[in-house]
């Protein structure tokens, strides 16, 4: 996933307007939400991370596989 | 070896620069003392060095606008942050050093002043592990 700067400040070096990777946040020690909730970065569309919804399996009563 | 009025340091914490937000920076770094005095010891008492013990105090101007202060820490209120601090401006060089730290943000002070004064958060973070300086 990559954000976007959206904040005033320098993060973690770089500027508004200027991209970060997880991989860039983890290196720095810095959490994402964090950033978020601080109104410092916001992720950039299209990047989101595939999302694996669980998978159930149903057997039935006495079912032997 | 010049001396250094403090009027450029560098602080970011958990990534931010709050360098221009911020009026006071104290980094701590104290040692337990353990004695090994035994009784071999006739003329005085012996010591080493034990844990360390580091934190990092920090006084700031308060700010509520958009990115500024209040939204950048109090996200971090209960949570481990890196906080970096150089004595000179952001560029580390062996003339300054880069501190880094993992700061508890164990405290803030949303709102206090007086009639009159500047709003100010006054803060002691205790520090988990060591501090690390770097000077490339």
């Amino acid at each position: 996933m990559s954000y976007i700067i959206i904040s005033d400040k320098t993060v973690c070096g770089k500027q508004k307007g200027d991209s970060l990777t997880n991989k860039e946040l983890q290196e720095a020690g810095v959490s994402a939400e964090t950033l978020i909730a601080g109104n410092h970065i916001k992720a950039i569309a299209g990047t989101a991370q595939t999302v694996v919804s669980s998978i159930t399996q149903e057997t039935k009563e006495g079912a032997t596989s | 070896m010049a001396r250094l009025v403090l009027n450029n340091a560098f602080i970011s914490v958990g990534g931010v620069d709050l360098s221009d937000l911020v009026a006071s920076v104290t980094l701590n770094s104290t040692f337990d003392v353990v004695e090994t005095t035994a009784f071999s010891s006739t003329a005085a008492k012996t010591r080493v060095a034990g844990l360390a013990d580091n934190s990092v105090a920090l006084e700031f101007h308060q700010d509520y606008a958009t990115s500024e202060v209040e939204q950048t820490i109090y996200p971090l209120l209960g949570t481990v942050a890196t906080v970096i601090v150089k004595p000179n401006g952001s560029t580390t060089s062996a003339f300054n050093p880069s501190y880094t730290c993992s700061a508890v943000i164990s405290e803030w002070t949303p709102l206090n002043g007086s009639v009159g004064e500047l709003a100010t958060a006054s803060v002691t973070w205790p520090v988990t592990g060591a501090i690390t300086k770097a000077v490339v």
